[in-house]
């Protein structure tokens, strides 16, 4: 069992380390160390969890509560790949701004809560994972001390404690229900009946998660949180954190609560079509580049939510499981690569108005041009990977028929809208602004970001792997 | 016991929640003194002394400091009184366990030792 926790236990160790460590050395260096440390610790995991993927991988930790399969390794995958770009990119950021190395400590936190919460397969484990990841995400999104990033703060922490209350409450009706917190055993007890309790249930599990993937009508946190938060913080929860909330839907609604499925995909199917919109449309008039990668983020999450919507049919259900999963996790390379570009853009600009971008793609010609990728990716171009999921979800849609079509199709117009509002950013970094200094970029953002691009192109050019790999983790989640 | 059955209790207990303040509430009006209002009655009444600041005033953040340790100490003794009580029948298993968590705890204390949590009114000398 020992050996299929190693990751875990390397972010842990490291994490424990770290807490020691602040006390023992100064300010500065203790940061820098820390920095590497924790990269270190980061890069082992992600080594050992993609030495471990593959087919056919499944392995009860402890039976009815961890359990290792396809599905909770594409999203260790997912979650490491982040935490270590966001790391390499933060040693750079965390210098310019002197936070302390403790900065780090949370970020091995999180990302060791949102290991465990991808294996749990039990409603309080799940919990208190998620727990976990989250409340060390509070002190790294008040990270600035000044106005800005205590409001950021303090919104994410309230909206956060709210909505881990109503996922509670959510837990402990379904808990009242099967007498087991076992998701397995909520399934079994449950069957195919749905009594106004577990109606009930069903939609403070919504709600709750709701607030953490901001969707519409549960979003008016993120953007202040989003903006508000140092650059390569907002990567980390826009990229990673809320994805564990994904993870946590898909667990609950696909494993325990199956036989409601007419009901909840009913919700997921309105909650896609608001965010998606409203999302959207916010997003066209926003001037500060934060805020509308923000909204953007909002859309993206409406993507996915139309993956989750096509469940109720008949079709294909690896197909859409797989599209959200993909989705997932290009959307996670791409935005974050887009907020750590806003931050390697940081070392030059003080402003994070669009238009103090103007001219940044002679000013810092690598961060424009990686920049460009992921926003092009983000709108969905062919050859770049959001078009690939995307793709895969409209796919899924329009196989199921009827009116999952019509979810589709707003998709594609979604999409068309959102075009124009990432395009405006490249125009404005390439043809406006007249002359301007080149200025020198930070070495380990860069890295970060050339990383990211070549993901990004990766799988937009050569999908097949990709999407291999996305439908057969989803696969595991349907055998029981 | 169906469920049903289960909630009846809990839909009776909000019920006399609902009611308790309403009710509590239209009593006191019936018996209330009469309304005669007067500057001196809106005062904040403390031991006979007349309020002389706001009483809005910022406490010392080490305040809060000893709260998050106090929280750490009592924690750990809730975890720890119930394990003292069974560990014969809980065996090494649950004292290896207690021995990895008194650990985590006490690397909190030394980090907070560290950075200076324990002394009192630092800044101020």
């Amino acid at each position: 069992m020992l050996a299929e926790l190693l990751p875990e236990i390397l972010l842990i160790g490291a994490a424990l380390l770290l807490v020691l460590l602040q006390g023992f050395c100064g300010r500065d260096a203790c940061a820098k160390l820390s920095g590497y440390i924790s990269l270190a610790a980061c890069g082992g995991a992600l080594l050992l969890v993609s030495l471990h993927s593959g087919a056919g991988v499944e392995r009860v930790l402890i039976p009815e509560i961890i359990k290792l399969d396809a599905f909770s390794l594409f999203f260790k995958l997912l979650f490491l790949t982040l935490s270590f770009l966001v790391i390499l990119g933060s040693l750079d950021a965390v210098k310019r701004y002197r936070m302390g190395g403790e900065y780090y400590t949370m970020l091995l936190f999180t990302t060791f809560g949102m290991l465990i919460a991808s294996m749990a397969v039990d409603l309080a484990v799940l919990y208190i994972a998620v727990e976990l990841a989250t409340i060390s995400t509070f002190a790294l999104a008040a990270f600035r001390k000044d106005r800005q990033g205590a409001e950021a703060g303090v919104k994410y922490f309230v909206i956060g404690a709210l909505s881990s209350a109503l996922v509670l409450f959510g837990i402990s009706l379904l808990y009242g229900i099967a007498g087991s917190t076992s998701l397995t055993a909520i399934a079994e007890a449950l069957g195919s009946s749905s009594g106004p309790v577990a109606s009930l249930a069903v939609v403070f599990l919504i709600a709750g998660f709701g607030y953490k993937i901001a969707a519409v009508p549960f979003h008016m946190w993120a953007p202040d949180t989003y903006q508000g938060a140092p650059s390569t913080v907002t990567a980390f929860l826009a990229g990673a954190t809320k994805k564990m909330a994904f993870l946590a839907l898909m667990r609950i609604f696909i494993v325990a609560l199956p036989g409601l499925v007419e009901s909840w995909a009913m919700l997921f199917a309105v909650l896609a079509v608001l965010t998606m919109t409203v999302g959207n449309l916010v997003a066209l008039v926003q001037s500060n580049i934060k805020r509308m990668l923000a909204y953007s983020s909002v859309a993206q999450a409406g993507y996915v939510l139309v993956a989750f919507a096509v469940l109720s049919s008949k079709a294909d259900l690896t197909l859409a499981a797989g599209a959200a999963l993909l989705h997932m996790f290009v959307h996670a390379i791409m935005k974050g690569g887009a907020f750590l570009a806003v931050a390697a853009a940081g070392s030059a600009i003080a402003g994070r108005d669009i238009s103090d971008f103007a001219g940044l793609g002679r000013r810092m010609p690598v961060t424009a041009f990686t920049l460009s990728i992921f926003l092009l990716s983000l709108a969905g171009i062919p050859f770049f990977a959001g078009f690939v999921s995307k793709f895969l979800i409209l796919m899924a849609s329009v196989s199921a028929g009827g009116a999952y079509i019509a979810l589709g199709v707003l998709l594609v117009i979604n999409s068309v809208i959102s075009l124009y509002y990432y395009a405006k950013v490249i125009r404005v970094m390439y043809f406006e602004g007249g002359e301007v200094h080149r200025a020198e970029e930070p070495v380990m953002l860069v890295a970060a970001l050339v990383v990211s691009a070549i993901i990004v192109l990766y799988v937009g050019i050569f999908p097949e792997s990709a999407i291999q790999l996305a439908k057969s983790s989803a696969a595991s989640l349907f055998t029981p | 016991m169906s469920v049903s059955e289960a909630y009846l209790t809990v839909g009776i207990f909000v019920l006399v929640g609902v009611l308790f303040p309403a009710v509590t509430i239209f009593v006191a009006s019936l018996l209330r003194r009469p309304a005669k209002p007067e500057p001196g009655k809106y005062l904040t009444y403390e031991c006979s002394v007349l309020p002389f600041t706001d009483a809005r005033i910022q406490h010392n953040v080490e305040y809060y400091m000893y709260a998050l340790l106090f929280v750490l100490f009592d924690v750990e003794t809730v975890f720890l009184y119930p394990w003292a009580m069974t560990y014969r029948s809980f065996g090494i298993l649950a004292t290896a366990e207690v021995i990895v968590f008194i650990g985590i705890l006490a690397l909190g204390l030394v980090y907070a030792w560290k950075k200076g949590a324990l002394e009192w009114m630092k800044g101020w000398r």
